[in-house]
């Protein structure tokens, strides 16, 4: 009896293990097909047009930002769509190019044994800007994790980098080379906008391009899986391009202005 | 017994370690405080430096704007007399200094050529690039002193702020002049 019972766990366990991976290969195959069905829905609108590399640029641009995961050995974008936005810049409207993405990296987690490593594909949704000047220097706004904002509400601020809002200095870190750049880029109008509509994406502004990472603020449900979430990628990097204070601007054209001269 | 005797020493221990740290960091505040001010300093003294350029300038095209042109002149040694430390009468020296400059910029609004001015724009460009750096400066540095007091004010280290004497520090407020003194350039 109990042998009997052994031997079905053992062809339990054997069809177990051979249908588990036809599976997902076939949920794998199926998600696919819908978020492609969903992809061209997408561009039949025509809002947006399908871009083989995001703003004409080669993932391996794209990776040397802090924002985007480089993975251990492997990382590329999917579903690329492309447009242009109007944004206001001191008083005067200007067209900017944006670009939304899918981004994958690979996660091999802790284990070093190479037998044990299991490649385990990570994703987020990504928009690019690219600005009609480059910004001084570097300022990333990173959004803090559960325990950062939990340490921080037991012990206080986190120590580093405040603005006014607490808010925002609870919900964000801020990495920069010049605080006073990174303090005109935060002005009220900015906290404001991130606090409100932009908690949990990362914002970062390197040269010519601002981008914005992470689960954006809404999604279209009518679009498959990561589709649904490009044209609101798309709308929160319109809306923080649009927050740039003027300050900031300022900055980065007498900056231009001086690199041009030949000065610092 | 052994067990005891750790629980004193924790007990002991977890008061000093608190009380380091809070010390530390109020030096630290502290310290940041002073150099902050110090690079708001400097960017007023700048913006003073700005004003007879300017003024040389405007009096060659506003030759009958006389009163506005030694108001911000008056303005300006007002400014540079105040303390050096961010007292009321600073505020107000400088904030009489902005309406000065404000004053001179409606002149210019009045006189096209004197706009037109390629050495005049360059100036104004430079003031507004001077004021946009005071305003952050400022922001950095009163959210500092937020954070100090906050610190100095509150459990524990209220106790180790006044045992070793940290003292108050004042907020700096000024208007915020760079939007109005801006020149329209396109970028």
């Amino acid at each position: 009896m109990v042998e009997e019972a052994l031997g079905w766990m053992v062809w339990a366990a054997i069809g177990v293990g051979v249908a588990a991976p036809l599976w997902q290969r076939t949920a794998d195959r199926v998600r696919r097909r819908r978020a492609r069905t969903a992809f061209g829905r997408l561009l039949e609108r025509g809002q947006l047009d399908a871009a083989p590399l995001p703003l004409g640029k080669a993932d391996l641009h794209w990776a040397s930002f802090r924002a985007l995961p480089v993975g251990h050995t492997s990382h590329h974008s999917r579903w690329a769509v492309t447009r242009t936005i109007t944004v206001t810049i001191e008083s005067e409207e200007h067209e900017l190019r944006v670009a939304a993405f899918e981004w994958h990296w690979d996660d091999m987690g802790q284990r070093h044994e190479e037998r044990a490593r299991k490649v385990r594909w990570r994703r987020t949704v990504a928009a690019i800007v690219e600005l009609p000047v480059p910004s001084p220097s570097r300022v990333s706004i990173v959004p803090l994790g559960p325990t950062d904002t939990m340490m921080g509400a037991i012990v206080g601020p986190h120590g580093g980098f405040e603005v006014e809002s607490h808010e925002f200095n609870r919900a964000f870190t801020v990495e920069f080379r010049d605080d006073t750049l990174a303090m005109k880029l935060l002005d009220a109008g900015m906290q404001h906008r991130l606090v409100t509509s932009l908690q949990g994406q990362r914002v970062e502004l390197d040269e010519n391009w601002l981008l914005v990472v992470g689960r954006p603020s809404h999604r279209d449900d009518s679009l498959y899986g990561p589709v649904g979430d490009l044209p609101a990628v798309i709308e929160d990097a319109r809306a923080v391009a649009q927050a740039i204070p003027d300050a900031f601007w300022r900055a980065a054209r007498r900056q231009r202005e001086r690199l041009l001269r030949g000065g610092r | 017994m052994m067990l005891l005797a750790a629980v004193a020493a924790l007990a002991l221990l977890v008061p000093v370690v608190l009380a380091t740290r809070s010390y530390n960091l109020l030096v630290a505040q502290a310290t940041s405080i002073d150099a902050m001010w110090s690079g708001i300093d400097v960017e007023l003294q700048r913006r003073h430096d700005l004003v007879p350029a300017l003024v040389a300038t405007a009096s060659a095209y506003a030759t009958h704007e006389r009163e506005t042109l030694e108001a911000l002149v008056a303005a300006r040694a007002r400014a540079r007399e105040a303390d050096a430390e961010p007292s009321p009468g600073r505020t107000a020296a400088e904030d009489q200094l902005t309406d000065g400059i404000t004053g001179l910029l409606a002149v210019a609004e009045a006189h096209p050529e004197m706009r037109a001015d390629a050495h005049f724009r360059e100036l104004q460009q430079l003031l507004v690039e001077v004021e946009d750096r005071i305003v952050a400066s400022r922001r950095l540095y009163n959210v500092t002193v937020a954070s100090y007091e906050r610190r100095r004010r509150a459990f524990p280290s209220n106790a180790v702020a006044g045992t070793f004497g940290f003292e108050a520090r004042r907020m700096f407020e000024l208007h915020d002049p760079a939007a109005a003194h801006r020149p329209l350039v396109s970028i």
